[in-house]
């Protein structure tokens, strides 16, 4: 893996890139919808690499932990603190939130209770086996990537017959956020580098409509900084051709067909709804939830949870801006004042992934 | 609502750092204190510093609570300057632990007491109900004798950063150890007393300093907020084990933020950086050593710590703001 | 959040679980996403489960075209320096 990263490669690939961008007359807007490409971009410090041969990369609103809504944030506060004897699991990033009652990092639990900070849902799962008097709640959080996973383990619970494990979900669908992004047509995007990982598990089909309804080329790319620029490549060799297309650059992990196993499992566990994403506001049919007959699964209604959606964001943040790619992160006036890593105001500052936390740390001051 | 503590305020991030900049520094408030670093530098050339240990699980893979709680407190006076003398040794123990376990960490004292070269000479014992501890908790507060007082007003560009080897052994061998997502790796704590970069002080010598909680980025970038220059570093020539490179790309980890506990960061002037580096070499536990980088007046800002990435990139690197794993050390 | 390694498959245990292997590191995979997998084959591994193959045949004719990227440019490099030179040369006199 260390080639994908290899400074030689990129330089040659930089050179190959700049070739293609030197014939364009302005600089492109390619939008990224995907936290870990946002981090690669800038762990890598390839965002100054990529300005300097005229591609400006934008992140869209491809970080899970920035677009779930405070109102969820606060169900999982309110277990842990307000109940006994309950372990809550959760991915490590969603533990940093702010929300009106504070975070998941700094809560501390009712008696009896804790947050327990995991890699997989399969933890949670054992967690539940092996403290059959306390209640584990997973806070399942994610993309396509991540929402078979979750779906498999609720599956094994429920074939199992656990009864003291559940989840509290946030799970978000890639192009129905896209489309909203196409239609409100308020900034100038060339071109889509779709997520890699999402894609192995829904294919190349689901992106299609933005190349043929909306002639925007687009690639799906990996996440090791040559897949990256190969992405990026693609997308300009289809701006010089003047056509659309999806290109797939991760052909070595993404089939055309996605994986139809993880596709079954959530076609077996889960089923569309309407869903407020942070900063975007009420998006149909953008999120998932398990199906009634797993109902005993779902912590929001086996613990009458009452989620009221839309509460919106702080006042004077601009988040939901940065997600669309209207703004860049300095444009908020909060940024980098009253919002920062230290105290962030709104979700694009607190994950690790957030645009605006990843502009805080990887770009600011840097020549 | 009543203010209560939060696991958060022990994690030796930015809430902590705060804690003891409002709490402590302000309701104790004297010249020794408010510096803050490791040792606390006193009259009659003493070095004093205190840690408490409540790493879970005892044992681990290279090590356990007791190798940890000498040459953690030890390092800490061998990075101020100071040769470790005498060391106390407070015991809290749970009800219910077992006699057996407790003996294997008291020879794990005694052997790496003997290995650093200090004394245990006081210490105290208490035990609590059960349930009201988890097996044993240590404090041990060491006491040296000042060699050489850390100069980093003397810190000019071109300065080298030294980096005695390699990265996160120590959090990798608590994670294998705790069983954590059926992790399996030969990697061992790298936990060691550092004695050996004690007769580089008097070889010029600027700074010091153990790499614990927080890993590399965290110390770092404190010691590009006490300078007027910035810090570069070059990902290309950090030592990183391949145990350590496959767990944190496996678990998505970033190692620069890994704790260690038996590697030291050290500025040292540019005229002498590589015979220092050699010189450290020879010591099994400088192996592998580099100089990983070099203060700047150049790029970035000052205070700042910049890493040149392996893609040939720039990056700002900031200290962590909060835990990445708890209770390591 | 997709955070996913390429990792061999070194362990199939009962019930759809097994070990994958990265860089002498081991944990433990879900496997039950994919078909067919057998002891040797390279899956990406995202949060303990294993979501697909990797065609190790694109993987290595990737890496292949990435290295010969890198070198016709270091080619180049080497020529654009060579050429640089000599215009300086040629200027001094």
């Amino acid at each position: 893996m260390q080639e994908f990263r290899d400074k030689r490669v990129i330089q040659a690939l930089l050179a190959e890139l700049e070739k293609k961008t030197r014939a364009l007359p302005s600089s492109i807007r390619i939008m990224e919808v995907c936290g870990t490409h946002t981090m690669t971009v800038h762990r890598y410090g390839l965002k100054k690499l990529l300005e300097n041969i005229g591609v400006e990369m934008i992140s869209g609103p491809g970080c899970p932990v920035c677009i779930t809504p405070n109102e969820i944030h606060e169900a999982a506060i309110e277990l842990v603190t307000k109940k006994k004897n309950f372990i809550l699991t959760t991915f490590g990033d969603m533990t940093r939130v702010p929300s009106r009652k504070g975070s998941l990092q700094t809560a501390v639990p009712a008696s009896g209770s804790v947050v327990k900070i995991v890699y997989s849902p399969e933890e949670s799962l054992e967690q539940a086996r092996s403290n059959p008097e306390k209640n584990v709640v997973f806070f399942g959080v994610g993309f396509e990537t991540t929402i078979p996973t979750i779906a498999l383990t609720v599956r094994e619970a429920f074939f199992e017959g656990l009864t003291n494990f559940s989840i509290l979900s946030a799970l978000w669908l890639i192009p129905p956020p896209l489309k909203a992004i196409v239609e409100a047509k308020e900034i100038a995007i060339d071109g889509f580098l779709y997520p890699g990982h999402v894609s192995t598990i829904i294919g190349e089909k689901p992106y299609q409509f933005i190349a043929e309804d909306y002639g925007i080329p687009g690639a799906i790319a990996g996440f090791e900084p040559s897949d990256m620029l190969l992405g990026l490549s693609s997308i300009l060799d289809q701006i010089h051709q003047g056509k659309a297309m999806v290109s797939n650059e991760y052909s070595r992990v993404v089939r055309p067909t996605g994986n139809p196993k993880a596709l079954a499992v959530m076609e077996e566990m889960l089923e569309t709804k309407d869903a407020y994403w942070r900063g975007l506001g009420l998006i149909p049919l953008s999120g998932l939830k398990l199906k009634k007959k797993y109902s005993n699964y779902d912590a929001e209604s086996k613990f009458n949870l009452n989620i009221k959606g839309g509460s919106g964001d702080l006042p004077g943040c601009r988040c939901g801006e940065v997600l669309q790619g209207v703004i860049s992160p300095p444009q908020c006036s909060l940024f980098a004042k009253k919002c920062n890593p230290n105290s962030p105001y709104g979700p694009c500052m607190v994950s690790f992934e957030g645009a605006c936390f990843v502009h805080y740390k990887y770009n600011r001051g840097l020549k | 609502m009543k203010k209560k503590i939060s696991l958060e305020l022990g994690s030796g991030g930015k809430l902590m750092r705060d804690f003891i900049a409002q709490h402590i520094v302000k309701t104790f408030n004297n010249p020794f204190l408010d510096e803050l670093s490791d040792s606390a530098l006193l009259p009659r050339q003493i070095a004093f510093t205190t840690d408490s240990y409540v790493v879970d699980p005892i044992f681990f893979p290279g090590g356990d609570i007791g190798t940890l709680c000498i040459n953690g407190t030890v390092n800490d006076l061998i990075v101020s300057g100071a040769e470790p003398k005498y060391i106390s040794l407070s015991l809290i123990l749970e009800e219910g632990m077992s006699w057996e376990e407790l003996e294997k960490i008291l020879k794990s004292i005694k052997k790496s007491a003997k290995k650093a070269g200090v004394e245990i000479t006081t210490g105290d014992t208490k035990v609590v109900r059960r349930g009201q501890g988890d097996k044993i908790y240590i404090n041990t507060s060491g006491i040296g004798k000042i060699l050489t007082k850390p100069s980093i007003k003397k810190i000019r560009p071109g300065d080298k950063i030294i980096l005695t080897g390699t990265l996160g052994e120590h959090s990798l061998a608590v994670m294998l150890a705790r069983g954590d997502f059926g992790l399996e790796s030969t990697a061992k704590s790298d936990c060691a007393p550092l004695n050996f970069l004690l007769p580089f002080w008097k070889e010029g010598v600027l700074w010091m300093r153990d790499i614990t909680r927080g890993g590399l980025a965290t110390v770092l970038c404190e010691l590009a907020e006490k300078t007027d220059f910035s810090l570069l570093i070059d990902e290309e020539k950090i030592p990183l084990s391949r145990a350590v490179r496959g767990a944190t790309e496996l678990l998505g980890i970033d190692p620069f933020y890994l704790a260690c506990e038996g590697r030291a960061v050290l500025l040292v002037p540019k005229k002498k950086a590589n015979e220092l580096l050699e010189k450290i070499k020879m010591d099994p536990l400088g192996k592998k050593a580099k100089i990983i980088g070099e203060v700047e007046n150049k790029i970035g800002k000052p205070g700042e710590l910049l890493l040149s990435t392996c893609s040939g990139g720039l990056r700002l690197l900031e200290p962590l703001t909060s835990e990445l794993l708890p209770r390591i050390c | 959040m997709c955070l996913g390694i390429p990792a061999k498959v070194v362990k199939i245990e009962e019930s759809n679980f097994g070990k994958v292997d990265y860089l002498g590191t081991k944990v433990k995979a879900n496997l039950s996403l994919i078909e067919d997998v057998k002891i040797g084959d390279w899956v990406i591994v995202h949060a303990g489960f294993a979501i697909s193959k990797l065609n190790e045949e694109e993987a290595k004719e990737t890496l292949f075209m990435l290295r010969e990227l890198a070198s016709q440019q270091a080619t180049e490099n080497k020529k654009n320096n060579v050429e640089a030179r000599r215009n300086n040369q040629k200027q001094r006199i």
